[in-house]
Formats: C-alpha cells, sequence, structure tokens
C-alpha cells in the first residue's frame, strides 16, 4: 500500500477558474438580466408595467406623507385614518392577487 | 416659589398628648380599631404607549412628524379658523409674496450649540465640546417651519414666537407674509391649545394620589432611612392616629421613575466574580421596598431616565424579574413611561421627567413648571422626541399628541417641587405637579383628588446639629 501523504489532500493543480477570460470567453457569458421593478436593477422606467407605475405614483405623492419605510398598504391606510382620501384603486391593486408583489415601495432595496 | 396654593395638613385636634404618648393598656382595647384604606376605581389609559413584540427599528423619523403634523393639523385647523377668519391657510409650497396668509407646519429651531453627530468627524473639537450638557440656546438661533412638501425661514415680529421660548417639533399656525429676500414674517402665532377635558366626577371624600421620584436605590448616597420613613408613612406605621387616617386616604401611589438609577458597579464588575452578587443587592433593596408598599397599596412603578429598560421613549415596563417579591401582588402594576391612568373619573399623564429635561436645554428663561404648561398648550408631550430625545420610529401614529387634557399633570425627577393650577378654556384646569427627586429633597407629593390640591411632605433622617 502506498503511503498516503499529507500533501495529497492538498490541489497540486493550478485553479483554472481564477485566470482572466479571454475575449472569446466574456461573449459568451450569460445575458444580463431585464431590469425588475425593484432592487438594484431597477433603474429605467420601460420594463414596468402599467400597475407598478399607477403605485409608484402613490408613492411619490407628498400629501400622504413619506414612502420609505413602509409598506405601500399600511401608508394608504394612514392616509385613509387622516382623511386624506388616498384613490381606491391602489387599494384594490394591493389587496389583490398580486398584492404581495407590489407591496414594497419605490425606494426598497434601493436605498 | 411665591405663593403655592398648597393643601395644609389637618391641625391636630387639640389634645395635649396623642395615643403615642399616653399610658400603654388604656389603647390596647377594640379603641384601637383597623383604619380601612379608600379604594377608587383605576383604568389604564396609556395602551398607546406599549409597544408590542415586533419592533422595527429601520424606519426613519420623517414618518413620525408625519404623523404628528397631520394629527395636530386639523386641531390647529379649527383654531385659524376661529382666531383670523378671513386668512386663507396655504401649503408652504403655495405662499405668495403679496398678501398675508397663515400656514401650518412643524417647527424646526436652528441651533448652532445643538450637539450634532456630525461634530464626531469634524477636525477640531471647537467650543460646543468645552460648553458641556448645561445649555445650547444662542442668540442667533432662527426658526424654520416646515410641511410635507417645503421649508421655509421665518423672521419673528411676534413676541409669542420666539427662538428662546419654543422647541423643535411643535405644530402650529403662523400668519404674515412672504418678504422678497425669502424670509417670511410672522404677524401672529396660533397653538393647537389645550386639547378637550372630560368632566369629572367629583368624589365625596378626600382622596389622594401619591406621588414619588427618584429613589435612586443603587446610589451610594441614597438614604435608606429616609426611604424606610417614606414606606412606613405610606402603609401607615408612621405616627398617631391624624397621619395614619392621611395615609388612608392615599389611593394610589406612582413611583415615576429612577427607584433604581444606575448600577454602576454592575457595569465594571467582571460577570463571573462573587462582586456581582453584591453588586445586584440594590436591585434586592429596590424589591423588598416595593414588596412593602404593594403589601399596603396599589402601586405602579414607571421606569425613569437611568433605570434598566430601554433608552427610547416611550419606555417599557420594568421586567417582571426585576421584583420577584413584588410581582405576584396585582396592587403592584409595572407601567410604561409616559404613563397615563384614571382614578374614579379624574385623568392623569405623567412622565419620568425626560421630555422636560430636554425641553429645558433648548429653552432659556422659562421654568420646567412653565414647559409643563407649554407642553399642554402644544398639545404635545415631548415636542423635541425624536430630534435631541431618542424615540422610537412610529410608522402610522404619533402617541404623544394629547387626545384628551388630563386633570394632574406631572413631571418627575426635577429639581425641586412645584406645582400650579392652569385653567384653560372651556372650564378645563389641570394641576400641574412637578415632582421632586426623592434623593435630593425626600419629598412626596400628595395631590388630593376633590379639590386638586398638592401636599408635599418631606421625610428627613438627617439629624446633623444645626
Amino acid at each position: 500500500m502506498q503511503q498516503a501523504r499529507i500533501t495529497d489532500n492538498f490541489r497540486q493543480q493550478k485553479n483554472f477558474d481564477s485566470i482572466s477570460r479571454t475575449s472569446r470567453d466574456k461573449k459568451q457569458q450569460k445575458a444580463p438580466e431585464l431590469p425588475g421593478a425593484h432592487g438594484e436593477a431597477a433603474v429605467t422606467n420601460y420594463d414596468i408595467s402599467a400597475e407598478e407605475r399607477l403605485l409608484r405614483a402613490f408613492d411619490l405623492a407628498t400629501q400622504y406623507g413619506p414612502c420609505t419605510g413602509m409598506t405601500r398598504l399600511e401608508r394608504w391606510q394612514r392616509a385613509e385614518q387622516f382623511g386624506l382620501n388616498p384613490p381606491m384603486q391602489v387599494k384594490e391593486l394591493l389587496t389583490g392577487p398580486q398584492g404581495e408583489q407590489l407591496n414594497q415601495c419605490l425606494w426598497d432595496g434601493r436605498v | 416659589m411665591g405663593t403655592l396654593d398648597l393643601e395644609r395638613p389637618t391641625p391636630s385636634t387639640g389634645q395635649k398628648y396623642d395615643e403615642l404618648l399616653s399610658m400603654p393598656g388604656d389603647m390596647m382595647c377594640a379603641e384601637a380599631a383597623a383604619i380601612p384604606r379608600a379604594t377608587c376605581e383605576y383604568t389604564p389609559r396609556g395602551q398607546g404607549f406599549l409597544l408590542g413584540k415586533q419592533r422595527s427599528f429601520d424606519r426613519q423619523y420623517a414618518q413620525l412628524y408625519f404623523s404628528r403634523l397631520l394629527k395636530l393639523r386639523q386641531v390647529v385647523q379649527q383654531q385659524v379658523q376661529a382666531a383670523w377668519p378671513g386668512t386663507p391657510v396655504v401649503k408652504i409650497l403655495s405662499v405668495g409674496e403679496d398678501q398675508e396668509v397663515a400656514v401650518i407646519g412643524t417647527l424646526y429651531k436652528d441651533m448652532k450649540l445643538k450637539p450634532s453627530i456630525l461634530d464626531e468627524y469634524a477636525k477640531q473639537p471647537g467650543f460646543k465640546q468645552a460648553l458641556g450638557g448645561t445649555g445650547f440656546c444662542s442668540d442667533d438661533d432662527s426658526l424654520v417651519l416646515e410641511d410635507e412638501g417645503a421649508r421655509m425661514s421665518m423672521r419673528s415680529e411676534c413676541a409669542e414666537l420666539q427662538p428662546d421660548s419654543v422647541v423643535t417639533g411643535v405644530v402650529l399656525a403662523v400668519r404674515g407674509r412672504a418678504e422678497p429676500g425669502g424670509d417670511f414674517v410672522v404677524s401672529g402665532v396660533l397653538w393647537a391649545g389645550l386639547p378637550e377635558q372630560p368632566q369629572r366626577p367629583l368624589p365625596q371624600e378626600d382622596a389622594y394620589v401619591a406621588l414619588v421620584s427618584g429613589l435612586q436605590l443603587a446610589n451610594s448616597k441614597a438614604d435608606m432611612m429616609q426611604v424606610q420613613l417614606l414606606v412606613d408613612f405610606l402603609t401607615g406605621n408612621l405616627g398617631a392616629a391624624p397621619q395614619q387616617q392621611l395615609a388612608a386616604k392615599v389611593v394610589q401611589l406612582v413611583i415615576a421613575g429612577g427607584s433604581l438609577g444606575q448600577l454602576e458597579a454592575l457595569a465594571a464588575a467582571n460577570p463571573y466574580s462573587r462582586q456581582q452578587t453584591t453588586d445586584m443587592e440594590p436591585v434586592r433593596d429596590m424589591d423588598l421596598v416595593m414588596t412593602e408598599l404593594a403589601a399596603a397599596l396599589p402601586v405602579d412603578i414607571m421606569p425613569g431616565p437611568d433605570d434598566p429598560a430601554n433608552a427610547s421613549l416611550p419606555q417599557q415596563p420594568l421586567h417582571q424579574c426585576l421584583f420577584p417579591g413584588a410581582a405576584p401582588y396585582s396592587s403592584f402594576r409595572r407601567v410604561t413611561n409616559p404613563h397615563a391612568f384614571e382614578l374614579g373619573g379624574c385623568l392623569l399623564l405623567g412622565t419620568s421627567g425626560q421630555n422636560i429635561d430636554d425641553m429645558a436645554k433648548y429653552t432659556r428663561g422659562r421654568s420646567r413648571l412653565d414647559l409643563l404648561a407649554c407642553c399642554l398648550q402644544w398639545c404635545h408631550l415631548c415636542p423635541t422626541a425624536p430630534d435631541t430625545l431618542t424615540c422610537f420610529p412610529f410608522g402610522a401614529d404619533d402617541p404623544f399628541v394629547l387626545q384628551q387634557c388630563p386633570h394632574i399633570m406631572l413631571a418627575a425627577n426635577q429639581p425641586e417641587f412645584d406645582t400650579r393650577l392652569l385653567e384653560g378654556p372651556g372650564g378645563a384646569s389641570v394641576r400641574l405637579v412637578c415632582v421632586p427627586s426623592f434623593i435630593k429633597t425626600g419629598t412626596l407629593v400628595l395631590v388630593n383628588l376633590r379639590t386638586l390640591q398638592c401636599q408635599p411632605l418631606t421625610f428627613q433622617s438627617n439629624y446633623t446639629s444645626s
């Protein structure tokens, strides 16, 4: 039986992953993800839906107060409690089937 | 202090010797009957100050300011419509330069001596640190009004709105016109005013609520004899029949913060050493005192500035594990700071003094009692929160806005005792009390629930020759 050496546990091969890719390899990398509605990738307006656009307008309306730190539904409920008559359409969107995805405000994950 | 309208103790019966100085034996018969303690119905009213288990601290304070402005704007608007009928009320963004308008917003006081976190990064310390924490007012403080859209700086030509007498965070209405330079020149100001006071039923007989604060049992200078005299008085073990009858009329004791103080020795102690057991002695002393009191009368204990509770307002009740002896009593209630409750229809609202202490640093020329009256005038318990007073970041509500005017309002842990009866519109009358720190003055304050008069009692155990 050949004696096992402690150095057998160490990889002696060079780690090829750390070598910089050639330009050919770079072109074959995965295409970047399309910007979503939230998070760091959301930079442009073109890819968001009409509902999201409406909810962003609700976020930026100063008469209902600041929008960071609260979910949109909480902010809507607070606006109603203070008698500011927030639009019902916003509430319907937030309590509808897509409510969970649309509940975070515009700046969530970006600020 | 001038002439305070204090209640004098009831005069003695005129006997030359009371039962303490008479022969024993005669008094052992049924004449020495037990004196029953008066009772009063207690209803807690401070549910808004209790925070739930889920407390999220990542919200910003802008939400709290917005809630405060919205809640008080309606009240201030009614005042404006009553006092200045012809003046239009506009938002800051719509203030023009041609006409006189009224604007409602939150006040911000720009003070250059206010300690700012940015100073820690400044290259030179400057003389802010040299001044210390005594006062941050200077002669060039300026006032800014803010609402949800914009802010504008103000120049006041009105005597009621001077930088020295106001603090940041107050919601008010100002009337004036905008100058071409950009400043808004103020000619009149309106505060939210006292909220509505519910009618209170007058009790038939005298009943007292006892207020004490600042026992500071962890402080090495605390006089245990003085504290024991206080406990003995309240439990009816001190004095002769007149004192016992007075003690029997006390229906509620409120210990408004500062009962433990800072356990300095504990901070330095090794967690595994035997010394820690001795350093925790003050906590056991506090529990013993509370057990004796809770066995005799209902006690409400509030946390104070240095007590082992959270530092931000509203302070949550002290934990049950600090009171293994007293907690089983149903008469012992651990409550929040600020605390609001109702005793037989009489509404009491009190804090352990952090709000008044903070306001005193940012104003000049106002006594502590004046500041307490201002809190009522401004309809807000601690307007400087969250600017200079740490506060929980509330989102949908501001629980410090006063909804109802209390009958008794107190601020504890103050340097000296002071009291005044404040008369408000609509027949409202509020007893304002500054409860002094017990370790400094040895004073217990009794407030009569029938007449709303105060009776301070001082306990002294120090008989040096003088």
